[in-house]
């Protein structure tokens, strides 16, 4: 690896249905925090590096030339790096390559959303080429459905088993998104509410899933240098790793998914990870979608494939579990889709700095994040860690 | 590693990118920041005397008033004197300063490729591989620019060398 880069603050805002506020300034409400939180000021970055869903969303191209002044980015060098579902992590992986290679010393990574000003499932069908795979795999839950249920029939998983688990999942993200004063969805549920839930695509009901959410995200990378000025409790960045499948679905496997295990295998390799379950602390991992998080918890190693629903209904992924799975509430309480992926960064670099406030995991150094995108093709993922 | 691959690298000597405000009128269009961006890429260069140090340009001008206006601002002219420079041949192909050998993105503008292209044009005349667009002068450093949004909202300038 390169030099050392650590994530030395963040900034969200209060994610929800924003219409108080204009999209550039959703963005600047969190550009604006994460310098209240360093105490650094616009003068002090060295970059920026912004990202957010196809054009299409907000129906505004080009937005990094749109919130130049939302990101305080005027005179300054600009990225943008896109990967739909996963831009959060790729933004937050250009950051970290930009200050590891010595350019830059301070870097800023935006991520935004504003979905109640756009239509994401229409969006999420030009992702897809419109001869072979538009018309049966457009928008998200026909295609995390179909995912889950190959899971199931290949270890004979009993759908009852997996409803169970996917309900638990569900209830334990809801609740704890009550600790998190910036998640959208704080609602109350129990299992019987979820299994209830009126049906989205089988077995997916709608208590399995996201919801649209407007937010924005800003993290500040930093070198060793820079973040020891700052006086202040900062997370390295520890590994990365991030792998892409081919644009058909069918032309590779999605349940012993190599984009998914081959990114957090090169994190993990990077980190010196070898039991991920024992040594990780937290994980912030993508989960939109309860069936499908089950799949990324054996794609990353935390156990063996076709044993997830066992381990979730030990209480292994909950908040006083072996690993705690988004103590933030996750993305399936909160998903503007180009802030997702850095907050998921946000997250467990709060939790590694002991900065995550009534959602603290007690005594967390280890911390992965990880993100999705495209239809089922992309994973990237970052471990950050109190430590050098 | 690049070593591995060829025994004629074409190495980045220097880097540079800027952006400019949104609304229009927060912006000088004429200043812009596109010399920001240039000086970015010439100190990591090295590069103190631009029109003598650099040996060919291949430029983004999707209009052609934007040339001349790109020459005074990567320091190749002073500013308004960027037609002087194509009263006296300099900037053509047998000129003291070539820029674009290749017919630039006037002559062909894939809007998201067009930088891309420009950077390979420099790369082909460092390395005499241009064919027919080659220029008969020794071609050591090279300047590459690139830029969207209206009005150049955000240049990028790269040095190449040999």
């Amino acid at each position: 690896m390169a030099r050392a880069v650590a994530v030395v603050g963040v900034g969200q805002t209060h994610h929800g249905r924003r219409m108080d506020v204009s999209y550039p300034d959703l963005v600047r409400e969190a550009v604006v925090r994460v310098f209240e939180d360093t105490g650094l000021s616009p003068k002090d970055v060295d970059g920026v590096v912004s990202g957010t869903m196809p054009s299409m969303m907000e129906g505004v191209a080009l937005t990094h030339l749109y919130f130049a002044e939302a990101m305080q980015a005027i005179g300054k060098p600009i990225f943008k790096t896109e990967t739909c579902g996963s831009t959060g992590v790729s933004i937050a992986h250009t950051a970290f390559y930009w200050v590891a290679s010595g350019m830059a010393e301070v870097v800023l990574a935006v991520g935004h959303e504003k979905m109640y000003e756009g239509d994401s499932q229409a969006t999420m069908t030009t992702v897809l080429d419109p001869f072979y795979q538009r018309y049966f795999l457009a928008g998200a839950p026909g295609v995390f459905s179909m995912q889950s249920q190959l899971w199931a029939t290949r270890y004979k998983l009993p759908q009852e088993k997996i409803r169970d688990a996917a309900a638990f999942i569900s209830v334990t993200h809801h609740q704890s998104a009550f600790y998190n004063p910036y998640a959208h969805i704080k609602m109350k549920v129990t299992m019987e509410d979820v299994k209830n839930s009126r049906i989205i695509v089988y077995p997916i009901r709608l208590l399995d899933v996201c919801p649209n959410s407007d937010g924005a995200c800003a993290v500040i990378f930093a070198s060793e240098k820079a973040a020891k000025r700052l006086g202040r409790k900062v997370a390295w960045v520890k590994g990365v790793g991030y792998r892409g499948d081919e644009q058909f679905f069918g032309d590779s496997d999605k349940v012993v998914w190599q984009s998914a295990i081959e990114a957090a295998k090169q994190a993990y390799d990077q980190a010196g990870i070898k039991e991920p379950l024992k040594e990780l602390d937290v994980a912030e991992v993508y989960n939109p979608f309860t069936y499908q998080e089950m799949m990324f918890y054996e794609c990353f190693g935390f156990c063996e494939f076709g044993k997830a629903p066992d381990l979730v209904l030990r209480g292994t992924f909950s908040r006083e579990g072996e690993l705690p799975v988004c103590p933030s509430g996750g993305v399936l309480c909160t998903n503007p889709i180009g802030a997702t992926g850095l907050i998921r960064v946000a997250e467990a670099a709060m939790q590694v700095t002991g900065r995550a406030g009534e959602h603290q995991v007690p005594g967390a150094k280890l911390a992965l994040a990880h993100a999705m995108g495209g239809i089922d093709q992309f994973n990237g993922v970052m471990i950050l860690g109190s430590e050098l | 590693m690049a070593r591995k691959l060829t025994d004629r690298p074409v190495w980045i000597k220097g880097f540079g990118t800027s952006l400019d405000a949104y609304w229009i009128g927060d912006r000088d269009l004429l200043q812009g920041q596109l010399t920001i961006a240039a000086k970015r890429a010439y100190e990591m260069a090295g590069i103190k005397a631009p029109f003598e140090e650099i040996h060919l340009a291949e430029i983004t001008e999707p209009y052609a008033f934007q040339e001349l206006l790109w020459y005074e601002r990567l320091g190749f002219c002073g500013p308004g004197q960027g037609g002087k420079l194509i009263d006296e041949g300099v900037t053509e192909r047998g000129g003291l300063l070539p820029v674009n050998p290749s017919g630039g993105t006037l002559a062909w503008n894939p809007y998201v490729s067009r930088g891309l292209h420009r950077a390979v044009e420099a790369f082909l005349q460092i390395r005499e591989e241009a064919g027919e667009k080659q220029v008969h002068r020794e071609v050591k450093t090279a300047l590459v620019h690139g830029t969207h949004g209206f009005a150049g909202q955000c240049h990028t300038v790269v040095i190449l060398g040999s």
